[in-house]
């Protein structure tokens, strides 16, 4: 059985012998080295989980086109690879961060947010001290000669202390900047750019509260700590109020005596079923999620019921021998030739008020876009425009493939035309396009496009982000990144919940049409 | 034995080919990353990119995005990995990044602030920090097209809205003042209407209650931007009309010094003055912003944050930074030193003209508890008065209810 595979694979592929075989490694060679690639480009700038996801492509990938034992594998691995980077992937993250609290304001990991909250806690004294520094090192440690820029006073200092320095120990340059002192060591710069990461960090203690901290290679500036953070309590305090911040276990840390005073930045932190729950709970997410998620349903259903209904009752005409015919088919798919974006750009020009050619033409002053219905009436009719070539073109080829013995032998039995095409046509034509109206239904469900392009999702009440015409995929949008204020967790749970229903349909719809159990 | 040496001949072709291609970690000098617009991009390119000697042993690297929104996408998204070090564009980056810890603070000392407006510090702070250093001033001006107006500068809007209903038929006019930038450019119409986000009190303001329903602008509404049929009368225009100014089509526009070229392309003579106001002497008060740099807290992680800080504190904040930058995009620039450096006609039109203006606070107008953010609500509300005729009073009421959530929120952050 093996050697048949081989020999078919062989067959399929013309290439065999030593030349394949120097075509096969040659072909790893670059996939591998692409990889490899990719994998030290990830691994250098920290990508994360990334690095190992490519080291586990590379393995599986050679291991697949060197095994013996995994021809089928061959073919297979392309798209199943295809299909975990650019389908399981994005829907597996989708559904993990809408169960975190994921927002503006809570982006980054705790810990990244504990390093900003005590680095923005950095307060300048109060008179605005600035130093031209040289940085160097003192008995060991980094230290910094410091110039005050406005006095010229010098202060040599390292992280522990502050060394007395006279006027006349120290040399200045011609901008009177202190450059020498002894036991100072300057630092080349070469060696404070290589410790770049350290220095930047550093707190030269100046006084008993203020410290001089780089700003830049060359100046610093004294500072106040207005924030401290108590790894062991898991704590923030506010040294000049003296306020204690907890973890609130939403992402933040807040007052608990005053729950809304929180701390900015938060973190991303897990909320379970909140963002779900908020969906239904939440009378702000709530009102335009339940209405938007009609009108999306209604849409969808809408635009290929019609879709359909004109796309067959135009195929089931032109299958008849009248004349023009072939003019007639080639004129129904010019439509669908011309880019949809352009198509839908014309249309909305079309229907502009003020300058629109059909208030033009019919000489009234209709504000389209500014009516909820009339609004979701004209996204109908251009989804009409665009889609029902489309069902025409499938439509046909179905009609074309039911054998015409059924229809002589309907109308030997007496049926006249209405009930063949009632009785034996629709029922076969249903059959043979259930699974393409499924997936129509789903591609409308999530028809960014059209909505976008042509009304924005308005018109908008005041005060409302969702607007008459937005459905669940351009809400998700415009919650996620609409304003700079963005919901990134509820949105994913919105598109978790659009997978869900996109899902639920289309299986639902595929086992009553049973037509996989015919494939 | 056969296939040992295939799988050796792949894996050292593979590591061979891979050696070759793999950037080193090691190499020198430190790339510092600015990620900009495709408005400020270009010039930052010429000015930065490639630069060794702004921060010695540091390289800049400047990359720009095909447009403003592109930029803000690419940074909602941004992490450690592939991030920018120093990203620059608008005022409102500030509130977000500073809210999500994407951005450092930047506690500027005296001579910092001897330099830059307490304004334009302002602009760039979040809830009492300075987060970015102010480069260049985005405000706007009052363009008068002189082919169609001929008798300098309307003194008051309202002379400007009784010279178009006079001249509208007759010259075949589309609207009289273009808020060419959206409801952003707004702001300098409705307050020569008695309406605005907030009062002004000093060089503070007084956020507790919105003038957006304020009774002097429903009057005025009612009076100079409605018709008899309760819709717009066709004078305030904000939504795409820019073309229609360029098409000689609107004799009044507010925008700033970034349009002015495409005006002069399109063979528009104009003048720039402040935006007029209710009275002679009083003036409309378009929103003054500013762009500027800000050190993301990604440079600390990619080991350049002293780099990072060098470039934004001690070029693009000072005057040398500053001038070239202007010199490049004919943006005016932040830094008062750098001001009387000025000499493009354009650029000090509108400095002027900014100079009536009111400072656009990030934390405020972004804010949305109560719904929309500032520029949604108003954009709703002109939509409800001026195209479907809805009342002028119960609208305004109920946009400055949200607008009034949105501020005590916001209020919190500044």
């Amino acid at each position: 059985m093996r050697q048949y595979y081989l020999q078919v694979f062989s067959k399929l592929a013309g290439f065999t012998g030593l030349p394949a075989q120097i075509a096969k490694v040659a072909f790893m060679a670059i996939i591998d080295a692409l990889l490899i690639t990719m994998f030290f480009a990830a691994l250098h700038k920290h990508a994360g989980s990334l690095e190992l996801v490519i080291a586990a492509v590379l393995l599986i990938t050679n291991f697949v086109y060197f095994a013996k034992f995994t021809l089928p594998f061959k073919f297979l691995i392309p798209g199943l690879l295809l299909l975990v980077v650019f389908v399981v992937v994005p829907v597996a993250y989708t559904i993990q961060m809408s169960v975190f609290n994921y927002k503006t304001g809570n982006e980054v990991t705790k810990q990244e947010a504990i390093v900003q909250l005590v680095r923005n806690g950095l307060a300048p004294d109060s008179a605005g001290t600035t130093y031209d520094m040289v940085l160097g090192k003192v008995e060991g440690k980094y230290a910094a000669l410091l110039t005050n820029q406005t006095d010229q006073s010098v202060t040599l200092v390292n992280t522990d202390k502050v060394f007395p320095v006279s006027d006349s120990s120290i040399t200045r340059d011609s901008y009177k900047i202190a450059r020498t002192a002894p036991g100072f060591t300057p630092l080349t710069e070469a060696e404070v750019v290589a410790a770049d990461s350290i220095i930047s960090g550093l707190k030269f203690p100046i006084t008993k509260t203020t410290f001089a901290q780089p700003q830049s290679a060359d100046v610093a500036g004294l500072l106040t700590q207005s924030i401290s953070y108590d790894a062991g309590k898991d704590q923030v305090s506010d040294l000049s109020t003296g306020e204690i911040y907890k973890d609130n276990g939403n992402g933040n840390f807040a007052d608990p005596k005053h729950p809304d005073r929180i701390l900015q930045p938060g973190w991303k932190s897990f909320s379970g079923i909140h963002n779900y729950t908020a969906l239904l709970s939440d009378p702000e997410v709530r009102g335009p999620f339940i209405g938007i998620f009609i009108w999306t349903t209604l849409f969808a259903f809408l635009s290929v019921a019609l879709m359909f209904a004109i796309g067959l009752l135009l195929a089931i005409t032109l299958n008849r021998k009248i004349a023009l015919r072939r003019f007639y088919r080639s004129v129904l798919i010019l439509p669908y030739a011309i880019p949809s974006f352009m198509s839908i750009l014309v249309w909305k020009g079309i229907f502009n008020t003020q300058y629109g050619a059909f208030n033009a033409l019919f000489h009234t002053n209709i504000d389209f876009y500014n009516n909820t219905w009339l609004a979701r009436g004209i996204i109908i009719l251009v989804n009409l425009w665009l889609g029902f070539p489309y069902f025409y073109l499938i439509s046909s080829g179905a009609l074309q493939s039911i054998p015409s013995e059924l229809e002589e032998a309907a109308a030997l039995d007496g049926a006249n035309p209405s009930q063949v095409l009632r009785r034996i046509k629709l029922p076969l034509i249903f059959q043979i396009l259930s699974p393409l109206l499924i997936a129509s239904f789903a591609f409308n469900f999530n028809n960014f496009n059209i909505i976008y392009l042509l009304t924005n999702g308005g018109p908008a009440p005041i005060g409302k982000v969702a607007g008459s015409t937005d459905i669940l995929i351009t809400y998700t949008y415009k919650t996620a990144f609409g304003s700079n204020i963005q919901n990134l967790g509820l949105a994913c749970a919105i598109s978790v919940v659009i997978f869900a229903v996109v899902g639920s349909v289309s299986i639902w719809g595929l086992r009553r049409s049973k037509v996989l159990d015919v494939i | 034995m056969k296939r040992k040496g295939i799988v050796g001949i792949i894996a050292a072709s593979a590591l061979a080919i891979s050696a070759a291609l793999v950037p080193s970690a090691h190499a020198a000098p430190k790339t510092i990353l600015v990620w900009a617009d495709n408005d400020r991009g270009p010039q930052l390119k010429t000015l930065l990119d490639g630069n060794t000697t702004i921060a010695p042993g540091y390289v800049i690297s400047v990359k720009f995005y095909s447009a403003l929104d592109a930029l803000q996408s690419a940074w909602d998204k941004a992490t450690a990995a592939g991030g920018p070090d120093i990203m620059t564009g608008p005022a409102s980056i500030a509130t977000q990044g500073a809210a999500s810890g994407k951005i450092v603070s930047l506690p500027f000392g005296a001579i910092v602030k001897s330099q830059i407006p307490g304004a334009a510090i302002s602009a760039m702070s979040y809830r009492g920090k300075a987060y970015g250093m102010p480069t260049d001033l985005d405000t706007t001006g009052f363009i008068t097209n002189t082919g169609l107006y001929t008798a300098g500068v309307p003194a008051t809007m309202k002379d400007a809205v009784a010279w178009y209903l006079a001249n509208k038929s007759a010259k075949g006019l589309t609207g009289g003042v273009c808020a060419v930038d959206g409801t952003w450019g707004t702001q300098g119409i409705i307050t020569a209407f008695g309406g605005g986000a907030w009062k002004v009190k000093g060089s503070s303001i007084d956020a507790s209650s919105t003038l957006f329903n304020s009774t002097s602008f429903k009057s005025n509404i009612k009076t100079y931007l409605l018709d008899s049929s309760g819709k717009s009368n066709g004078f305030f225009q904000w939504d795409n009309c820019g073309d229609a100014f360029k098409a000689g089509k609107i004799p009044f526009a507010i925008t700033g010094a970034w349009n002015l070229d495409g005006f002069t392309k399109a063979g528009i003579k104009y003048s720039i003055s402040s935006v007029p106001g209710s009275t002679a002497t009083t003036n409309g008060a378009q929103w003054v912003n500013y762009s500027g740099a800000y050190v993301t807290s990604f440079a600390a992680q990619h080991g350049v944050a002293l780099g990072a800080q060098k470039v934004v504190m001690n070029y693009l904040g000072s005057v040398d930074g500053q001038v070239a930058m202007y010199k490049a995009s004919k943006r005016p620039p932040a830094n008062i030193n750098a001001i009387p450096l000025v000499t493009d006609p354009n650029t000090l039109g509108i400095t002027k003209a900014g100079s009536t203006g009111m400072a656009q606070i990030s934390p405020l107008l972004d804010d949305k508890a109560g719904g929309t953010n500032w520029y949604d609500t108003i954009a709703a509300a002109y939509t409800d008065i001026f195209v479907k005729g809805k009342d002028v009073s119960a609208t305004l009421d109920a946009a400055a209810a949200i607008i009034n959530k949105n501020f005590k929120d916001g209020s919190a952050n500044l």
